[in-house]
């Protein structure tokens, strides 16, 4: 027997301070380019354009914008910069949203299907995000915290880019790369030691914490805990400089605002965030419903710009967005809308009571200081060097945000049903919980044949879990308690559970490509238990394939299996019913 | 002629004070612990100060009250005492079987719970029993089969047909059904007609995500003294003393909450023998988010079958990663288990066999990352008890009272686990004077004069 060293950090892993020595090395050989903007304004880098703008008061505004490819692109950024100039406004600079195959090598994009986004292809390209107007491109897409974080950082930078992300990224799965994590974390490390190295030339690492980790939890505590996180990794074990943005998944205005300050009360004096999102996730088919939320979120955002003069933009989204992909024309109504609204804002500032907002902001940056105090601490306990950015890297990804945020996260302040209330509930949270309850309503009044009979165990295969609580609250709507087993549960466990619980069925949510593998072991898992017992599947029923570009659809494989596919909660109760789904 | 001498010692007889604590008066009393090599004795007074120990060895295979008499005998001052309490370890221990429907859920909170009430698990069985099974239980001969299976108002039929198996056990041991509450009834008379040694309690694991092992402890108390103590010679000590005798490492689970400040501090105890290394620990059960995960009781205890000082001083060579070097001493330790260090390098090796015991022990014990390797990726999560914000850990055992700086090994031990949720910055006692057997004892009778003890215990005690 041997002393037993973590699971998290493998023995054999590279230091990353000498990765990030590399990545400096690369940063030798890496002149940093100048932007149209910039040369227009006389700065060196978008930081420069940020302080220098704030200074003189100006309130920026981004966009989001890709094409299909970058020539639809950059004709479209030509035409936006045109109309608005024409309106008599101008845009400060634009989201790139990129296809994911820009995150993996040359060699693996050949075997993935194309997405939704431009890619930069040439030398040519990458100059030209800088140069086809005088609007910043910021790279936060699919560059650092990919495969290809060095080579995308690197030719970024040439091409005059200084805000290069998406930090929260380096959990994502790119497509058809097979490199592991840690291929995948030592890429990111090594960009990160280069873009410390260009630190004195505005060379900024962003993030978009909506894109990462922060979007799983329920409480906004634990996005600013996550934030402190990565201002450690990037600012005090690395040198660098790193600048947060948040905000699509938030439509309540209020707490986005305090989120928003207390990210703010986290950035140090020399560095500008790039931008705070309008809400995406309250838009819906109905355009003009849109309009009221987009005024809001504008509203709201521009307002605490003008009060804390930040240096970051607001970034609008155009109402259709919940349709189709937005044009530029479409692009240009939502920013005329914006500058309209910024023109009314200055006269509400002073009728704003700040210290209301400024008191949420000190809980919430309690709470997160917590979380950051925990999560470090706990961290330690495991093994991870805590000056080593690529094994904190890896036990974060490794760990996962549900595990992060059960484990560092603040106590939930109360409960609420079945679940506990986190402290500061995320809007997504909150979303989720209306959708329980609405389900609750739906369902009144409707009974199952004999609720007494059934006893269900539902689970999720993977992190999400309010798929399967809201299943849990239909049941419940029914008279039938179910007992649920949790997320990221592997058949073995299930299975386990549903004989000890003598289940008369199983009920299985999953969205990460692998149903089908999963119910084939499911099905061996029970059948070693002689367990003769109904099988639902509901979720995302797609499996990955070897050579298959995308997850394929396999309800049939699953029939096929005997298992119950599952599109609704009608089809789960027609299931219990004794219906054929 | 040795129940003479202890009689004059021991028996009730005019108290010199009283103190009325609980409502109940307590006198001078005395704690024994009949260890398998030791049997220790310690005195109390009615304000519940440890005033005198001492030891001497134990004489379970011929007479063990010969033993406790010549510790009393060992005692600086006589005297005399108007009650004892008393618990054992010699011969074996409590060897217990557990039996649950699965492996990682009813069977893993029965052999929790079997450990948990001071047991050594000499098997553990999940499933529907077959004969192969009971042939395993058989040779294990335990003293106790603990039936578990099925939550409250699940599976019924499992812990049935294992009843009905176990039924087919020769020797009859005792039972203890802690399953399904919807079956363990029927469960416990089906076993009925075999023994009369059967204990029907709560449900171990009654519902996903919960563990319960208390109504088991008392269980196995109830039973380890009507049944067990007969056949490990110790019922005529408990005619002697007027007294019970339950298993030693129940005792202690039963005195560490004691130690704990305000009883919702986490304490750890870690007990260095010379065959095994028990770790107990009371607070942080640790959280658990999802249904299919059994949770760490708050009062728990693990045994390293392997860590030990004597006998199993060549496991501990095992798990250091340079245990090597020092495998020539460890082997010369298990041979000669009554060996004790006198030269430089014999102190040394000892403390560094300590060290690495208690450090690896400790590991054991914690919470942890775990990786579950599958088709559809890793899957890490963390489980087992935080043990970080611990305020106390104790250590007893011989070897702590030959080593020149035991605090210190202690404590480099802990520093040396780098991965997994040990204490960081608890205060370190060594147990001179065992006291933490003595707190369990006693609470067993009175918690409020326990608590004294332990309050006046923990007033003197300083980190040595």
């Amino acid at each position: 027997m041997t002393l037993e060293r973590s699971n998290l950090i493998p023995r054999d892993l590279p230091d990353g301070r000498e990765l990030l020595v590399a990545g400096a090395e690369i940063g030798r050989q890496t002149i940093v380019g100048l932007s149209l903007l910039c040369e227009t304004h006389g700065v060196r880098s978008e930081l420069e354009y940020k302080q220098k703008m704030r200074a003189e008061g100006r309130l920026m505004t981004t966009m989001n914008v890709g094409l299909q490819t970058w020539a639809d692109t950059a004709r479209a950024i030509e035409l936006i910069h045109r109309e608005t100039a024409e309106r008599g406004f101008r845009i400060d600079r634009y989201q790139m949203q990129m296809d994911r195959r820009m995150g993996v090598p040359p060699a693996s994009r050949l075997r993935a299907a194309k997405e939704t986004g431009p890619m930069l292809e040439s030398a040519d390209d990458w100059v030209a995000t800088t140069r086809t107007a005088p609007i910043q491109p910021g790279l936060g897409d699919m560059m650092v915290g990919s495969p290809m974080s060095v080579e995308n950082a690197r030719s970024a930078l040439s091409a005059g880019v200084t805000y290069i992300g998406n930090m929260c990224q380096f959990a994502w799965k790119f497509p058809s790369w097979s490199g592991s994590d840690v291929d995948q974390v030592v890429e990111m490390v090594k960009a990160l030691g280069l873009m410390a190295s260009k630190a004195d030339d505005g060379a900024t690492m962003q993030s978009y914490l909506d894109d990462g980790f922060p979007a799983q939890f329920r409480n906004f505590g634990s996005y600013i805990g996550w934030a402190m996180f990565e201002r450690y990794i990037i600012n005090d074990v690395i040198g660098a400089r790193l600048a947060i943005s948040y905000g699509g998944l938030t439509h309540d205005p209020v707490m986005k605002a305090a989120v928003s300050i207390a990210l703010e009360a986290i950035t140090p004096e020399d560095t500008c965030n790039p931008f705070y999102h309008c809400n995406t996730t309250a838009y819906v088919v109905d355009h003009d419903r849109n309009y009221g939320t987009l005024g809001v979120d504008m509203l709201y955002l521009i307002l605490v710009q003008l009060h804390y003069r930040t240096g970051a933009a607001v970034l609008p989204i155009p109402i259709t967005e919940a349709t189709r992909i937005p044009s530029p024309s479409e692009i240009v109504q939502v920013h005329t809308i914006t500058r309209r609204i910024a023109e009314y804002a200055p006269a509400l500032v002073d009728f704003f009571d700040w210290t209301r907002l400024e008191a949420i902001r000190d809980r919430l940056l309690d709470d997160g200081r917590q979380f950051f105090e925990r999560l470090i601490d706990g961290l330690g306990s495991m093994g991870v060097d805590l000056r080593d950015p690529l094994q904190l890297l890896l036990a974060v990804r490794r760990l996962g945000a549900g595990q992060i945020e059960s484990q560092f996260g603040s106590a939930p302040s109360g409960d609420h049903g079945d679940h506990d209330t986190p402290l500061f509930p995320t809007d997504t949270f909150q979303d989720f919980v209306s959708e329980k309850l609405a389900v609750a309503e739906r369902l009144a009044g409707r009974t199952l044949r004999d609720p007494g009979r059934h006893q269900v165990v539902l689970a999720s295969t993977d992190v999400h879990e309010f798929g399967m609580l809201i299943v849990a609250e239909a049941l419940s709507a029914l008279d039938v308690e179910p007992i649920l087993a949790g997320t990221g549960v592997d058949p073995d466990e299930l299975s386990d559970l549903a004989l000890e619980a003598g289940a008369s069925a199983v009920l299985v949510s999953t969205h990460n490509g692998m149903a089908l593998t999963y119910a084939q072991q499911l099905l061996r898992e029970l059948e070693a238990r002689e367990l003769d017992i109904l099988v639902l599947f509901g979720g995302r029923l797609n499996q990955d394939f070897e050579g298959s570009e995308t997850p394929l659809d396999v309800r049939d494989d699953l029939r096929a299996l005997g298992v119950r596919v599952c599109e609704s909660v009608d089809d789960i109760l027609g299931a219990l019913d004794g219906a054929a789904v | 002629m040795a129940m003479t001498r202890l009689a004059s010692r021991v028996q009730v007889e005019g108290a010199a004070s009283t103190y009325l604590v609980d409502g109940q008066r307590w006198r001078r009393g005395l704690l024994v612990d009949i260890g398998s090599t030791f049997t220790k004795v310690s005195v109390v007074e009615p304000g519940g100060q440890i005033v005198d120990t001492a030891m001497a060895p134990t004489t379970i295979e011929d007479d063990v009250v010969i033993g406790i008499t010549a510790a009393v005998a060992n005692l600086s001052r006589s005297g005399k005492f108007e009650w004892a309490l008393a618990c054992s370890s010699a011969a074996g221990g409590l060897r217990m079987v557990s039996v649950g429907l699965t492996e990682a859920l009813s069977g893993r909170a029965a052999a929790l719970a079997a450990l948990g009430a001071g047991a050594k698990v000499v098997a553990a069985e999940a499933g529907y029993l077959d004969d192969r099974a009971l042939q395993r239980i058989e040779d294990a001969r335990p003293h106790l089969v603990l039936l578990s299976g099925g939550v409250d108002g699940g599976d019924e039929a499992g812990i049935l047909h294992n009843a009905r198996q176990l039924r087919k056990l020769s020797g009859a041991p005792g039972f203890i059904v802690a399953g399904n509450a919807f079956a363990s009834n029927r469960a416990a008379a089906e076993l009925c007609g075999v023994t009369s040694a059967v204990e029907l309690v709560e449900n171990v694991f009654p519902q996903p995500g919960t563990i319960n092992l208390d109504d088991t402890r008392q269980a196995v108390r109830t039973l380890f003294m009507q049944h067990i103590t007969r056949a490990k010679g110790l019922d005529r000590m408990m005619v002697e003393l007027r007294t019970g005798c339950e298993p030693t490492p129940l005792a202690v689970s039963r005195g560490l909450p004691m130690m704990s400040g305000s009883h919702s501090e986490t304490v750890v105890l870690v007990d260095l023998g010379g065959a095994t290394t028990d770790v107990h620990s009371v607070g942080s059960g640790s959280t658990h988010s999802r249904g299919v995960d059994l949770p760490v009781p708050d009062v728990m205890r693990t045994v390293e079958g392997d860590l030990g000082m004597r006998w199993g001083a060549p496991g501990i060579c095992d798990a250091m990663p340079d245990g090597d070097a020092l495998r020539e001493d460890a082997e010369m330790r298990r041979l000669h288990p009554s060996f004790l260090p006198s030269t430089t390098h014999d102190r040394v090796v000892e403390r560094r066999l300590a060290e690495a015991a208690v450090g690896v022990a400790l590991e054991r014990h914690s919470g942890r990352v775990v990786v579950r390797h599958r088709p559809w990726g890793d899957r890490y999560s963390v489980t087992g008890k935080d043990l970080r914000d611990a305020s106390l850990i104790i250590a007893t055992g011989g070897v702590f009272i030959h080593l020149d700086e035991p605090t210190k090994t202690v404590r480099k031990a802990v520093m040396g686990v780098s991965d997994a949720f040990v204490p960081r910055n608890a205060r370190i006692l060594i147990d001179h004077d065992y006291v933490v057997y003595a707190l369990g004892l006693v609470a067993a009778h009175s918690v409020a004069f326990a608590t004294r003890m332990a309050n006046t215990y923990l007033d003197q005690a300083e980190e040595t």
